[in-house]
């Protein structure tokens, strides 16, 4: 399940093991009000790819690429201290904050997993709500941000 | 009677006031560019999809080392942001490949448009709300930074 995070591919295997863990673990949530229950039905990387022309494309899940920003940590690691912003578009609130919870307990629970492959301290950093309109078509966005730290081994170079 | 004290810690406490401020820089700076960066994403999913033409254009961009700034590079922009009074437009006007080319296109006729969306103050508003918690959550990383 879990992919191994390398240095040359760093952005990409560490956006791979968030994407896989989201999708395994998100489908769809119930409702107690109509229409009883939403399925995801899209997975999307770029809120670019959302597309408003009709109802019938939400629930879309988005899984942003991360943001490493890197520091020095000791003579011979770096330390990337990650940012990963995941979104949930829906075209009904219940539902988003359904998605949003279970967005953030999949991580949540799965910490151990994450930190073997060297994500640690994953912590949520923030969460949002917001609210569009497009024409009769009326998006509830949920968004949750989590923060990260990764160690790799540095390159030396004098 | 003379007396003495030790006080120790100086050297970590002068360590900690030397990187203060550069690490109080960056990590404030890192955050005005992610908070734009969150105001132009919310302007994009405000912005009218008729063509795609206006969110395109909105980026953002650092000018210098304190400013960052969010352009809106369709020369419409302004115009859906603080209202226009309802009008025609001939279809000849209409330019590129988008949803109205493909409904207009070689057709002879006017269109009316009567109602603007404004997206920049809207994000603006939503997000500004949050701005003082993040700078602060900026600071303290900074400082927590300057510990090590």
């Amino acid at each position: 399940m879990s992919v191994n995070i390398t240095k040359s591919t760093i952005v990409n295997t560490i956006f791979r093991n968030f994407y896989d863990r989201i999708k395994d673990q998100i489908t769809s949530v119930t409702l107690s009000i109509s229409p009883g229950s939403q399925t995801i039905q899209t997975y999307a990387s770029s809120y670019s790819d959302v597309d408003f022309s009709s109802k019938d494309n939400f629930p879309i899940l988005v899984v942003n690429s991360p943001k490493i920003p890197q520091e020095q940590f000791t003579l011979g690691k770096t330390q990337v201290n990650g940012v990963i912003d995941i979104e949930v578009y829906c075209t009904n609130s219940q539902a988003a904050d359904k998605f949003l919870d279970a967005i953030n307990n999949a991580i949540e629970t799965y910490k151990y997993e994450f930190a073997s492959v060297g994500l640690k301290q994953l912590e949520l950093e923030d969460t949002d709500n917001d609210f569009v309109e497009h024409g009769s078509i009326k998006v509830h966005i949920r968004l949750s941000r989590w923060r990260f730290l990764y160690y790799f081994n540095r390159t030396g170079g004098f | 009677m003379p007396m003495q004290f030790e006080i120790r810690g100086l050297n970590r406490l002068n360590g900690f006031l030397r990187g203060l401020p550069t690490n109080l820089r960056n990590e404030i700076s890192k955050e005005s560019e992610s908070f734009m960066l969150d105001i132009r994403k919310s302007a994009k999913l405000r912005a009218p999809k008729d063509t795609r033409e206006l969110a395109n254009s909105i980026r953002v961009f650092k000018e210098s080392e304190n400013t960052i700034v969010l352009n809106v590079g369709a020369p419409w922009g302004i115009f859906q942001e603080e209202g226009f009074r309802p009008h025609w437009i001939h279809t000849s006007m209409i330019i590129g490949s988008n949803k109205f080319s493909q409904i207009y296109g070689g057709k002879e006729g006017f269109i009316f448009v009567s109602k603007s969306k404004p997206f920049i103050r809207p994000a603006l508003e939503h997000h500004l709300n949050k701005l003082a918690q993040r700078i602060s959550k900026a600071k303290n990383r900074a400082i927590q930074g300057s510990r090590r």
